[in-house]
This record gives structure tokens, C-alpha cells and sequence, in this order.
């Protein structure tokens, strides 16, 4: 063995620029991949965790109809907790659940300001601050002030939403809402802080207040509109599921709740899915181009090592170990390639995960709450993207080796040996 | 002339080894142009989307209230009149128009209420220049005359809505009071523009301009037009509300069409970007080529030269051959591409199944995406191929030919 991988190894310096024009090509397909990977995890990553702070947790647990109206900020399908006994008792006994780390409470509702003629929007979320900055570390996105208290008559806003009220930080607004029982009403708050997202529908449009406040204001005392579960990592989540779905067949009576973990039934995170399936098979398909190229020199190669071949196999070498041989040869251009492949595309993706490649001219026309989605891409730099690429590379190539390989392996030594 | 024929004849000396770099060109186009095609597609369909179902070919309607359309206001609005009617009726090449008053308005079904945005329209006048009539899937659109209401089917999901149900809009008329509309649903319509399904209640146009209290003024007008007609009528138009001294100011939709255009600008450079490589690893199969020929050919190479052949004739013989491979290659690439491309516009790629709604990402498509044909990008890439072909045959070549001819015949 070790002797075939030597002899490989000193033909493959035979023609240094044909051994190195086939390292180029996949070099090339291995850096394409390596980044564009990169880049996508990034994009995917971004939405992922946006998607998990403002939307899902790690899992969510809702009102099985608050779903279906979820668009309306509908008050009518709210968490009461199990039988009604309030969400704190109901998040209490979640918490103690195996794998839970942290129970997210949110209240979300509809409200306005009145701004001279006009009505201004604005979706409000009673939050418990505590929880929020432990979570999703909401104070280090306050530019301005403070985030909320809890117990105290005040709100932080986007920054948006801000500048579309001509408020500032430390000045009074008061926001008009309905109540569940269809009563509007209004109240004063003091703003305390400003919030700036980079998802501009949010910075738009949202507030956050206390959330006894906000169950105060709109009448409904231990309600919230979901809870979001956390674990101690996203892909860890599903495993959570079987303990609560157990507790709460055993708690709750109505059954009128929802667990749904970050990954189901949401349309987006399904399209991502496939998305990335369907990259997926570009990237074998731009390795197995850059293979083409290598399965020409090899095919080449073998040719011009027809005498030699026969010869080998005259004194003895088995027709296994030419396969060998000619696999090795090809696999050694593979590694050699994808070597220089990731490396490259490895500086590449650190350095635009520092500097972060800016689409925001590009997603303006977006201004659906759905899409959350910051508008500066930043790739992702993981070992685990090397690793996998590199991997990738290697084994597409020895595969296709082995179909020049092969042929080499049939030649019979005495038809070989006359070849001229 | 002899290069020439030297090169054509070694074009056939290695078949399989040509066969598989003219494979990986093709391949290269294939995918280029199947891709090329889809994203066409797509901005093709959300264009259309947006003249059939939104903004028409052209909106005519005064620069200010122009600058503030996205918040529905009920300022600026146009007071139609004999003189206006005619300078836009006149115009050549106008099919059809239509006064739309949008307006803000709150859908209540007793329960739950949403913001939507109300559209009062003349019914006549807008089937003229729009398609929602044929989706109208349960119900009909109102008959002239009739106080009714349409509106999309995913409106009427979320809130529990039917045919023939009552609907309450509450609105803000122009004079600040609030106000109600109170209507009966005539249908529902499942158009391919999720804007249309997902948040506009149309109602009569008489029944808006009562209940907001603005006479009988509308917002816009939306025209429609041969398609590419647009640039020529609104300067026609433009030049006939300027000889009337209206301020008026016509707008083609290719405008609204901005942000849809910058997304699909910005996507086709992500592609770009992987094609670009696949491009350039199909380069390098021809450089590869090239010198895998010369290599083979080492000894040949020298005894041309001891014979007189000079080196440029021997870069020429290689670069026939190069360019042989980029034609043929380019011609497979185009074939197949065409096959693929012809699938795509006939039947389409369906987005349904992968459970998405494409107006979440500023693409007002459902359903299915259908590739559209673009021409150009098969002469394009054909004359790109070929070029690429023969510039990167040179260096290759050149190196072969520059051999010394006695150590190249004893291969050393």
C-alpha cells in the first residue's frame, strides 16, 4: 500500500501543469461552495434567530385559534393557564419540565396614537423585562434610556415609531387600545427608552411595556398571548416535547392549547428548508463540473501508462492495485484542491463575517412584519462548513476517479504491453 | 488555410476526451439559462401581477398625493371634470380607465377587527383595465348599481367571512369623523396577487365617496394600455395635461415596480455569482484540454516546427480546435437549455408544495412560477462561449508552440 502511495504520489509530478490546471478546477468548485455555504447559513442564521426573539422561542405555546388569527392581534384567544388558574402558575410548572430553561411571557395587542388628524399603528407587547434581556438581550439594542420596569407606567419604543410620533425619550404618549370586552380606551405612559432593530417593519411599529401593565390596561389579569419555552439550543427543542405534551395532557382539561416547536407550521422556515435542500444539489453539481476536468487528465493519464501499466501487471501487480494507484492519484489532486479550496474560501468567509455584505437598498419594498430579516448578511465562519466542504470535495473526486481508474484496471497485461 | 483544416481534423482525434469538456460547457449553460429563465419568470409574473391586478399600466394622479399613496390619504384628490375626462379619454392607445378612491378603512365582522385597504372602484369601468373579475371563485363581482362588497378569500378566512354576509368598514371620512360602511359580501376572489386576496374590500365607487364624504372625487386613475406602450402614452398624456395647465402627472407602473426590480436586481447578482464559477470551471476545461492535446502531442508538435511551420500556425491549429469545442459545446448548452427553458414556460415550477406564499418576500406571486424566454441570453452566452473558448486556448497554445523543436521530438 504504502508503496502504491508513493508511487502516485511521484507520477503525479510527471506533468506538474496538467497535475496542477485539474487542483485549479476543483480548488475553484471547493471555494464556490465553501462560500456560498457560508453565506447562506448566514442569511438562514439571521432569520433563524429573528425568527426564534420575535416570533417562536424554541417552542410556543399558544391557543390552538390564536394561530388561525394571529394576523389580527385577536385578545379572544389568550393563555389563562391551566383551567384558568393564570399563566404564572401554568409557566411555574413548565419551567420545571426537563430541558426548560427559560418561560418567556408576551402579550401581544394592538394600539394607536392619536397624532393630531391621524391614527398612528403600532402593535404593543407586554413583556417581563427580566425575562426579555435574559432572552433575548433586548437592553443592548436600547440606543436611548432604559428598558422597561416592572410595575411602572412607561414603554420603549422603535425607533421608527418614534420619529413617526415626533416623541422623544423622557416626553408622555398616550395609546389607545381596545380591550377584549370591546371597549376602547386610553392611557399615559412615559417613555423611558428607544429601540432600534435592524428589521425595519419592527422598528416601526413596535412597543414594549411591562407586562402587568399591559394585562392592567387591557383588563385580563394573569392572561398572556403565548409563552415562549427556551432550551438550551434550538436543535435540542424537539427533544423537549414528549415531557410537555405529557404535562400538559395531565393538566390541562380543555385542551385547547398549542406546543409547537420553532421548526413546524411556520411557512417560511418550510421554504427555508427546501431552499437549502435545493442548494445543496447545486453544490455537488458545480463539484462534479470541476470533476470533469479532473476525469479528463486521468483518462489521459491512463492512456499514456498503457506499456507501463502492462507491465506492472506482467510483474505481478494486481489489478486491484492498479485501481489503487490511478483512485489514489485522483484522490491525492482531490485533497490537494479542496485543501487549497477551503483554505481560500475560509479567509473569505471570516472576512465577510466581520465586514457583512449589505442588501439594504435591495429589501426595501419588504415591509411585511413576517419577514424578519435584518438587512446586512454576515456569512458564517464554522469549522463544521470546512470540514463538510472539504470533505465533500474529496469524495466526490475519488468516486469519479474511479471510472478512468477502472479502465486502467481492465487492461489485460499482454494487450497492454503491445500498445504502442 | 491548412492550420485550419489540421485543427478541424484534431478536433476528432480524442472524441471522448472533446465529448466531456463540450459536456461540462453545456452543462454550464444549462444551468445558466434554466436559471436565467426562472428568475425572468418571476419578475415577468410579479410585473404582471402588479399591471393586472394593482396599479394598471399607467396611474394618473397629482404629484403630491403621488408621493404619499402607500398612506391611503384623502388629500389631493382629483375632482374629475369634462376637461381632464377628455384630455385622458383622447389619447391614443388607451384601452380603458378607471377611477379608484383608496382609502383606509377597518374591517369588523363583530368579533375581531383588521386594517385593510378599502378600493371603491366603478365596476364597468374597472373590469375594463383589470383581470379580478376572472378569479371571482364564490359569488360574483357587484353589478353596476348595487351596494356590495368584494373582497379576497384569505381576508374572508381570517375573519370567518362568507358570501352574502354583512361587513361593516369603518372609516375615517375626510373631515375626520368616523364613519361606517356597511355592505353585503357579492364574492370572493382568489387572484394571483396575494395583495388583492389577503387585504383589499372593494366596494362600489358612489358608496366610498358618500361615506367618506369626499363628492365625487377620486384618488387615481388606472389605465390601461397595449403592453409597452406605457412610455409613449404617459409622455402623450403628460404633454396633454401640460396644454390644459392640469397638474396632473401620469406614472407607468414600471415605477411602482421599483423595489420588485432592486429585489430581483439583487438576487440575479447572488446567482451571478455561482454561475460566474461555473462559467470559469468550464474555462478551465478547455485550458485542460488544450494542454492535455498538446502534451499528447509534444513530438508531433516539434516535427511541424523542424518541418517550417511557425509558431502562430501552431497557436492557430489550437485554437481551432479550442474553438471547435466552445461552438459545439455552446450549440449542446443552447439545445438542451432550450428543452429545459421550453418545460419551465409550459408548465411551470409549482412553489405550492413547499407550502409557501410568495407575498411575504415582496413577491406578489402564488402558486407557480413560470420560466419566461429570454433570447438574448441564448446568442449571449453562445458568443460568450466561443470567445471564452479561444482567449483561453491562447496561453495553453502558445506554450506548446514554444518548444524547442528538436528537444520536443525526443520528449524531453
Amino acid at each position: 500500500m504504502k508503496f502504491l502511495w508513493n508511487l502516485a504520489k511521484k507520477n503525479l509530478s510527471r506533468s506538474r501543469i496538467r497535475t496542477s490546471v485539474s487542483i485549479i478546477a476543483i480548488a475553484f468548485a471547493i471555494f464556490a461552495v465553501v462560500f456560498a455555504r457560508g453565506l447562506i447559513s448566514g442569511v438562514l442564521e439571521s432569520f433563524f434567530e429573528n425568527h426564534i426573539h420575535y416570533k417562536a422561542g424554541h417552542i410556543r405555546v399558544i391557543d390552538e385559534e390564536y394561530k388561525l388569527k394571529e394576523r389580527l392581534m385577536s385578545l379572544n384567544y389568550t393563555l389563562d393557564g391551566f383551567n384558568g388558574k393564570g399563566y404564572s402558575e401554568m409557566s411555574e410548572k413548565i419551567k420545571s419540565v426537563e430541558g426548560v430553561e427559560q418561560v418567556v411571557p408576551r402579550l401581544k395587542f394592538g394600539a394607536m396614537v392619536s397624532l393630531e388628524d391621524e391614527l398612528i399603528g403600532m402593535m404593543g407587547w407586554g413583556v417581563d423585562p427580566l425575562e426579555e434581556i435574559k432572552f433575548m438581550e433586548i437592553d443592548k439594542n436600547i440606543t436611548e434610556g432604559r428598558m422597561v420596569q416592572e410595575g411602572n407606567k412607561e414603554v420603549v419604543m422603535g425607533a421608527g415609531l418614534l420619529e413617526k410620533i415626533g416623541r422623544g425619550v423622557g416626553e408622555k404618549v398616550t395609546i389607545l387600545y381596545t380591550t377584549p370586552f370591546g371597549s376602547f380606551k386610553g392611557s399615559t405612559f412615559q417613555i423611558v427608552g428607544k429601540y432600534q432593530s435592524d428589521i425595519p417593519p419592527l422598528n416601526d411599529t413596535l412597543f414594549f411595556l411591562p407586562l402587568g401593565q399591559a394585562q392592567r390596561i387591557l383588563e385580563m389579569p394573569g392572561e398572556v398571548t403565548e409563552l415562549l419555552l427556551i432550551t438550551s439550543n434550538r436543535d435540542k427543542a424537539a427533544s423537549v416535547l414528549p415531557a410537555l405534551s405529557e404535562l400538559f395532557s395531565q393538566e390541562d382539561k380543555s385542551g385547547k392549547y398549542l406546543v409547537q416547536p420553532w421548526n413546524k407550521g411556520y411557512d417560511l422556515v418550510e421554504l427555508f428548508d427546501f431552499a437549502v435542500k435545493m442548494y445543496n444539489s447545486i453544490y455537488i453539481f458545480i463539484i462534479i463540473l470541476a470533476c470533469f476536468v479532473l476525469v479528463n487528465t486521468l483518462i489521459m493519464i491512463v492512456n499514456e501508462r498503457t506499456r507501463e501499466i502492462g507491465m506492472m501487471s506482467a510483474l505481478g501487480l494486481k489489478s486491484r492495485e492498479i485501481l489503487y494507484l490511478f483512485t489514489m492519484e485522483g484522490a491525492i489532486i482531490g485533497i490537494l484542491g479542496s485543501a487549497i479550496g477551503t483554505v481560500i474560501g475560509g479567509i473569505l468567509t471570516r472576512f465577510f463575517s466581520v465586514v457583512g455584505i449589505d442588501y439594504s437598498a435591495a429589501m426595501e419594498g419588504m415591509s411585511s412584519t413576517d419577514f424578519l430579516m435584518s438587512p446586512i448578511y454576515y456569512t458564517v465562519f464554522s469549522l463544521e462548513n470546512l470540514v463538510f466542504c472539504f470533505t465533500l470535495g474529496v469524495v466526490i473526486v475519488t468516486i469519479a476517479c474511479i471510472i478512468p481508474a477502472r479502465k486502467a484496471a481492465k487492461l489485460e497485461p499482454t494487450e497492454a504491453l503491445r500498445q504502442i | 488555410m491548412f492550420s485550419f483544416k489540421l485543427g478541424l481534423k484534431n478536433l476528432t482525434r480524442q472524441k471522448r476526451r472533446n465529448v466531456i469538456t463540450i459536456m461540462v460547457i453545456a452543462f454550464a449553460f444549462f444551468s445558466y439559462l434554466l436559471m436565467d429563465s426562472l428568475m425572468n419568470g418571476m419578475e415577468e409574473m410579479s410585473f404582471e401581477n402588479l399591471k393586472n391586478y394593482d396599479t394598471g399600466n399607467i396611474q394618473v394622479t397629482y404629484p403630491e398625493y403621488w408621493e404619499d399613496r402607500e398612506e391611503l390619504p384623502l388629500e389631493n384628490l382629483i375632482y374629475l371634470n369634462q376637461d381632464m375626462e377628455e384630455s385622458i379619454k383622447n389619447t391614443d392607445g388607451l384601452l380603458g380607465m378607471s377611477p379608484e378612491l383608496r382609502f383606509k378603512a377597518n374591517l369588523n365582522n363583530g368579533i375581531d377587527e383588521v386594517a385593510v385597504q378599502g378600493m371603491g372602484i366603478s365596476i364597468e369601468q374597472y373590469n375594463q383595465v383589470f383581470n379580478t373579475q376572472n378569479y371571482v371563485v364564490e359569488g360574483s363581482m357587484f353589478a353596476p348599481g348595487e351596494s356590495k362588497a368584494v373582497i379576497g378569500v384569505s381576508l374572508a378566512e381570517l375573519m370567518d367571512l362568507k358570501v352574502n354576509d354583512y361587513i361593516t368598514l369603518l372609516v375615517r371620512t375626510k373631515d375626520d369623523t368616523f364613519n361606517t360602511i356597511d355592505v353585503e359580501i357579492a364574492g370572493l376572489v382568489r387572484a394571483p396577487n396575494p395583495m388583492i386576496n389577503n387585504g383589499i374590500v372593494f366596494v362600489p365607487l358612489d358608496v366610498a365617496q358618500q361615506a367618506l364624504n369626499v363628492g365625487n372625487a377620486v384618488s387615481m386613475l388606472a389605465l390601461k394600455t397595449v403592453s409597452g406602450d406605457e412610455d409613449t402614452v404617459t409622455k402623450a398624456l403628460t404633454d396633454s395635461f401640460k396644454n390644459k395647465n392640469l397638474d396632473l402627472k401620469a406614472y407607468s407602473w414600471k415605477e411602482s415596480a421599483a423595489s420588485v426590480i432592486a429585489l430581483s436586481a439583487a438576487k440575479k447578482g447572488g446567482i451571478g455569482a455561482i454561475l460566474s464559477i461555473v462559467l470559469l470551471i468550464g474555462m478551465l476545461g478547455i485550458i485542460n484540454n488544450v494542454i492535455l492535446s498538446a502534451l499528447e502531442r509534444t513530438e508531433e508538435i516539434g516535427m511541424m516546427k523542424a518541418l517550417g511551420m511557425r509558431e502562430w500556425e501552431i497557436v492557430f491549429v489550437f485554437m481551432v480546435e479550442a474553438t471547435g469545442i466552445g461552438i459545439l459545446g455552446g450549440l449542446a448548452g443552447c439545445l438542451i437549455g432550450y428543452a429545459g427553458v421550453s418545460g419551465l414556460v409550459k408548465y411551470g415550477f409549482s412553489i405550492a408544495y413547499i407550502g409557501g406564499d410568495g407575498s411575504e418576500f415582496g413577491i406578489p406571486i402564488l402558486d407557480r412560477i413560470y420560466g419566461a424566454w429570454n433570447y438574448p441570453a441564448f446568442s449571449f452566452l453562445f458568443i460568450l462561449g466561443v470567445v471564452i473558448a479561444v482567449l483561453s486556448s491562447i496561453l495553453p497554445a502558445y506554450w506548446a508552440a514554444k518548444k524547442d523543436p528538436v528537444k520536443a521530438i525526443y520528449h524531453r
